[in-house]
């Protein structure tokens, strides 16, 4: 294993070196970034639940999503700058909370009730961990987003989501095939998928919101139907398709299910596109040179721009709607979680993951901060959520099976 | 893809690159395959489109079996050894005209699923190239990529790679 990466860098290398011109340094710079924003301390001792279950429940959870969003400590009574007061209410089948959020010099930040079913607890503790942050920070939060995984509990790879915190992991598809490649619609109620269940692999649909499991169809193209990928506005899917004889990327348009060819690249294999956040352009992967890495082209087609010239491998792009492409790229026999702005290129990119363990297929919360990816260690994989402002990590759930390909919501 | 050239390409397209940038003209040609050092040029022609697949591809054909096509890491061209094996599927498919061949494309653990199922598929892709070449209709060759998915053999060492780097023959009546 180490001579072949150790020969594949050396190619890499030699191409960068000949081949690459001014555009690229072999010196592989890895930064980690360390300087994250202050944390806020917040105090919810004042958030009385009194015996209430549900309201313990909400208390917990509320607490635990203002932890992960980075961007807060919790701190004891008395000791933090933002305040957090109010009463939980529980009665036979439902739950109500009001709160009101302040800063230390008495200024109401938020003031606001939450209500519903004892069932939706976790859910509404979810929208006021988004709403505080909103508040006190000015910025987006992911507490209320999920995320679509590959798992392998049944034995065989199906689609599972769950929410933000690793809780209430569901298995979505029912196929006893192999279904991989999930992405959400635009209204985050829905997934776009790759599934073998009709022993090709075709791209389906599926409303979250229906049962029993019926996905629908979207693509029965000879070959290969990969890759799913939803334009910004909702209207166009990108995927990849070997239809003309190669694997190549295309852009569907929804409604009325007319295709564009995006690369006409012979003899090699493209894959993973994700769209720019203005949904003009795609990154993906392509082996044009003999190995992967990302290119950028217009979404009509055109000349692609090559993107990445370090590490072996660049691969699995997922580009921010902060701008940010996260990827995963090869550098010294093991995969990397990187990120870069295809404004400033590779020279500012930063890579994020740096031990023996390999970290793969990144993507964005839509807090536009932390980054879900699946980790491997051995023959085992496992989904884990990065903070890209910190560097920290954290393992999203711990449940049988290997967990693979996180997608997160769009909200 | 003749594919006959595919020792060499590897060598080929460094020293091209190498040429290449040094005029400065940041394109170059080696073989079938084009070569840019900061863009690829995405307009090219000459692939033969595959055929749709029908819905039930009939009867497992029994007692004949092929010797599956292997590849090198992270490649899609033929090595020289593998000629022989596609020779022979192209032999029976030629005598049985009534068979049909499904060529399933599968590739190692390393690097992500996504990257991988492309891959398995040019693999499948190159294999259906050359065997259509060879003179069988290319409405009785299917592909079909697995990608990293179904490894034959599950441990994680050059030798289990080397063998899950492959193209499987399956043929249907």
């Amino acid at each position: 294993m180490n001579t072949i990466y150790k020969y594949a860098i050396l190619i890499c290398t030699t191409v960068m070196l000949f081949a690459a011109g001014p555009a690229a340094k072999c010196a592989d710079v890895i930064t980690i970034v360390k300087a994250g924003a202050e944390k806020a301390s917040i105090d919810l001792t004042g958030l009385v639940t009194g015996d209430s279950r549900a309201g313990a429940e909400f208390k917990k959870t509320l607490e635990g999503d203002l932890e992960r969003s980075g961007w807060f400590k919790i701190a004891q009574r008395g000791l933090a700058g933002t305040i957090v007061s109010g009463v939980c209410r529980e009665s036979d089948t439902s739950i109500g909370v009001s709160c009101a959020v302040t800063d230390i010099g008495g200024k109401i930040l938020l003031s606001t009730s939450y209500s519903g079913q004892v069932e939706q607890t976790r859910k509404l503790a979810h929208r006021a961990a988004d709403d505080i942050l909103r508040a006190v920070k000015g910025v987006r939060g992911m507490a209320s987003s999920r995320l679509a995984i590959v798992g392998t509990g049944t034995g065989r790879k199906e689609i599972y989501t769950c929410d933000s915190d690793g809780k209430n992991l569901l298995r979505v598809t029912d196929d006893g095939a192999i279904g991989i490649m999930p992405s959400w619609n635009a209204t985050a109620d829905g997934l776009f998928f790759t599934s073998f269940r009709a022993g090709f692999p075709y791209i389906y649909s599926l409303d979250l919101r229906s049962s029993p499991y019926a996905p629908k169809q979207i693509t029965r193209f000879p070959g290969l139907n990969a890759s799913p990928s939803l334009s910004p506005d909702g209207r166009s899917l990108a995927m990849a398709l070997s239809k003309d004889g190669n694997p190549d990327i295309y852009v569907m348009d929804l409604r009325s299910g007319s295709l564009s060819r995006v690369t006409r690249t012979r003899n090699a294999a493209e894959a993973s596109p994700s769209w720019s956040p203005d949904g003009k352009k795609l990154v993906f992967t392509s082996d044009s040179t003999g190995r992967p890495h990302l290119y950028i082209a217009d979404r009509n087609g055109g000349e692609a721009r090559r993107l990445t010239f370090r590490g072996s491998e660049n691969v699995a792009p997922d580009w921010g709607r902060n701008g940010v492409i996260a990827y995963s790229s090869l550098r010294q026999g093991l995969y990397r979680i990187c990120m870069m702005d295809p404004a400033t290129g590779e020279d500012k990119a930063v890579q994020l993951t740096n031990d023996q363990e390999n970290y793969e297929d990144p993507s964005w919360a839509p807090d536009g901060r932390h980054i879900a990816c699946a980790r491997s260690a051995g023959s085992g994989s496992d989904i884990y959520v990065l903070d890209s402002m910190d560097g920290s990590f954290i393992r999203l759930f711990n449940a049988k099976g290997n967990w693979y390909s996180p997608a997160w919501s769009p909200k | 893809m003749t594919g006959k050239h595919s020792i060499l390409t590897a060598v080929a397209v460094l020293c091209c690159a190498s040429i290449v940038a040094g005029c400065n003209s940041g394109r170059g040609r080696t073989g079938d395959k084009q070569f840019s050092g900061t863009s690829i040029n995405t307009q090219q022609d000459g692939d033969k489109p595959l055929g749709q697949q029908p819905t039930e591809f009939g009867i497992p054909v029994t007692g004949v079996s092929f010797e599956n096509v292997l590849f090198e890491f992270d490649k899609a061209s033929i090595r020289r050894s593998e000629y022989a094996k596609m020779d022979s599927v192209a032999t029976y498919l030629k005598r049985n005209s009534k068979t049909r061949v499904v060529l399933d494309g599968y590739c190692d653990e390393r690097g992500t699923a996504e990257y991988n199922l492309s891959l398995g598929e040019r693999r499948s892709i190159a294999v259906r190239d050359y065997i259509v070449e060879l003179g069988v209709m290319s409405d009785r060759v299917f592909t079909r990529s697995f990608g990293e998915e179904k490894p034959l053999n599950p441990e994680h060492n050059e030798a289990a790679w080397r063998e899950n780097r492959r193209v499987e023959f399956s043929l249907y009546r």
